[in-house]
């Protein structure tokens, strides 16, 4: 159980005002830069002090304004994994793994997991950029953490090697039984890692909840990699259909046609995402139609934003928890259909409008 | 090229008094320099420019004022006296004080900023590993600046071995207890013929030709 209550006010003029009670295994802060996610790090593990509030870790205060305990970074065990690797050059992998180890016995497990073995005698400096990376998590694991907190870890790396190091930090977190804290700025790997996401903006936590959902909710949450007002929907892969050009997806019951994922396993979790400009909305089922996906649905609100209108839609059939659907409609659209809460229109888009976002590369 | 005894006696007094100087201006400059180079504290400032002071004070005007704060009738004098059970002044350890305050900002200067350049960041992370403040000096912040550790220590030790205007004053010039080297140089062409200190000229030349090239050596291995 994390709990945290900040608040913090910076020369700069930066604020920061975050209540955040969580028991997920990863939790992701996430948002833009400049939005306060690595701050939240920074007065986890002591780094900076706030101006009020606490900081527990399964009932253990590390920071508590009003009792007066603010204990050193040293005593906190909250380890952190930086962008770039911060290993130490003088030392070996091995110096690295062990500098802060408190048990040496799982030093074999965490090896083993991180597939280290080989490059345990060598310095930082003859190592690739993944392989670093994977040293200091390991580094940091072996400190027997309260919770680890990793700061936008894979962001140095290139895309391929990103989606190779997930595996072992999914790897890591199962195994040892310790809560991550992942600051990122990338929708994928806040949806392949995290249980509940923070979504942050300008030192406020703007929503928290289910990766997916918080992702996908509503035309302006931002998202820096996602388009504003791009639906985020978390679908089970159910069959190829090679000769067809497309795959199919089962989203409760509501079932979805999609591009192909040749590499993708029956029955895997895959979130897709849709953009809101992709979807067309009628008041019936038009005849002859060549977009693959018509789904009946229901709008839920209608918001307008700079000119343009937002229908928010539930699909007929999808799970109560499943994200919800965002349009972009034009105003005029909105008037001639006569379109608001509560009425039920047909969601109309191809199949090649449905992105899948998964680890290009399994490691 | 042979010493006398004399000769040999002033080289083996050079050695042992730079070698004590050495170990003075270690234990007080490594903690100094990390004072230096990580903490901001009331008259930080005052004590960056004492310590620099015999780098552009005449060694003469040094060894002055330490002759002036040493003398059996100063207090210091007295209580070192009293500590001691002998007079500080006119002996090799008054040499050695002499040659350690005039060479201590070159070590602390090199030490200092080897420290500074040690990345911040690594420290952090260590303590953020639990390192205890010692801890992370000895493990991360010291490793990482040992090149200017040693070149400091170099610099130091030559110029405490020529240290001559200073240790003239508070040690004086007495073969086989005080004189050094220099000063045996110096008697030499007092005395004698220009051409008597040639040995000893080339032995401290040699000897600090060597020293240099290693100092250097360990900067170019810390970049």
């Amino acid at each position: 159980m994390l709990e945290l209550d900040l608040d913090l006010a910076r020369d700069s003029g930066f604020q920061l005002q975050l209540k955040l009670n969580t028991e997920a295994e990863v939790t992701v802060l996430y948002g833009a830069s400049g939005a306060g996610k690595t701050t939240v790090l920074d007065l986890i593990s002591g780094a900076c002090t706030p101006d009020r509030g606490h900081v527990r870790i399964d009932g253990v205060s590390l920071f508590d304004s009003t009792r007066g305990i603010d204990l050193p970074a040293r005593e906190r065990r909250t380890p952190r994994v930086y962008q770039e690797g911060r290993l130490f050059p003088h030392m070996s992998v091995r110096a690295n793994l062990v500098y802060g180890a408190l048990d040496h016995k799982s030093l074999h497990e965490v090896v083993e997991m991180l597939e280290l073995g080989p490059y345990l005698e060598r310095r930082p400096s003859e190592l690739s950029g993944g392989q670093r990376q994977r040293v200091a998590v390991g580094r940091a694991i072996l400190a027997r953490p309260r919770a680890l907190l990793l700061d936008e870890p894979l962001a140095s790396l290139d895309l391929p090697l990103r989606y190779r190091i997930l595996p072992y930090l999914r790897a890591l977190r199962t195994s040892f039984a310790v809560p991550f804290v992942y600051v990122t700025h990338s929708a994928e790997e806040a949806l392949l890692l995290g249980d509940e996401v923070a979504l942050l903006e300008q030192g406020k936590l703007i929503a928290h909840g289910e990766a997916a959902r918080v992702l996908s909710d509503g035309p302006h949450s931002p998202r820096p990699e996602l388009q504003a007002g791009d639906s985020l929907l978390r679908a089970v892969l159910r069959a190829h259909l090679p000769e067809e050009g497309m795959s199919e997806f089962a989203l409760g019951g509501v079932k979805l046609h999609g591009p192909p994922l040749p590499q993708g396993e029956l029955g895997e979790s895959v979130y897709l995402a849709l953009a809101a400009r992709d979807v067309i909305l009628a008041r019936e089922l038009p005849q002859g139609l060549s977009a693959r996906n018509a789904l009946a649905a229901r709008i839920v609100r209608i918001e307008t934003l700079r000119n343009r209108s937002y229908a928010t839609l539930r699909l007929e059939g999808a799970p109560d928890d499943a994200a919800a659907l965002t349009v972009a409609l034009t105003r005029q659209a909105v008037r001639e259909m006569e379109l608001k809460e509560n009425v039920r229109v047909v969601a109309i888009f191809k199949a090649s409008a449905l992105r899948p976002i998964t680890p290009s590369e399994r490691g | 090229m042979i010493l006398s005894p004399v000769e040999w006696t002033a080289l083996g007094i050079s050695l042992k008094v730079a070698s004590t100087a050495l170990v003075l201006m270690v234990i007080l400059g490594v903690p100094l320099a990390w004072l230096l180079a990580r903490r901001n504290f009331p008259g930080r400032t005052l004590l960056e420019a004492a310590a620099s002071l015999p780098l552009v004070l005449p060694p003469v005007v040094t060894g002055y004022l330490l002759l002036w704060l040493l003398s059996p009738k100063s207090s210091l004098g007295k209580g070192l006296h009293r500590l001691l059970g002998f007079d500080l002044v006119f002996t090799w350890q008054a040499a050695t004080l002499a040659a350690a305050v005039v060479s201590f900002p070159l070590f602390l200067r090199a030490m200092r900023s080897a420290i500074e350049a040690v990345d911040t960041q690594l420290e952090e992370a260590a303590a953020n590993l639990g390192a205890s403040p010692l801890r992370v000096f000895t493990s991360v912040t010291f490793p990482l600046a040992r090149h200017g550790f040693v070149a400091g220590a170099i610099l130091g030790f030559s110029r405490a071995l020529g240290e001559f205007g200073a240790t003239i004053l508070v040690a004086g010039n007495i073969p086989g207890r005080t004189q050094t080297i220099p000063l045996a140089i110096f008697s030499l062409t007092n005395t004698s013929e220009l051409s008597a200190a040639w040995p000893l000229v080339l032995t401290v030349s040699i000897l600090s030709f060597i020293l240099v090239a290693l100092a250097d050596r360990a900067v170019r291995r810390g970049r």
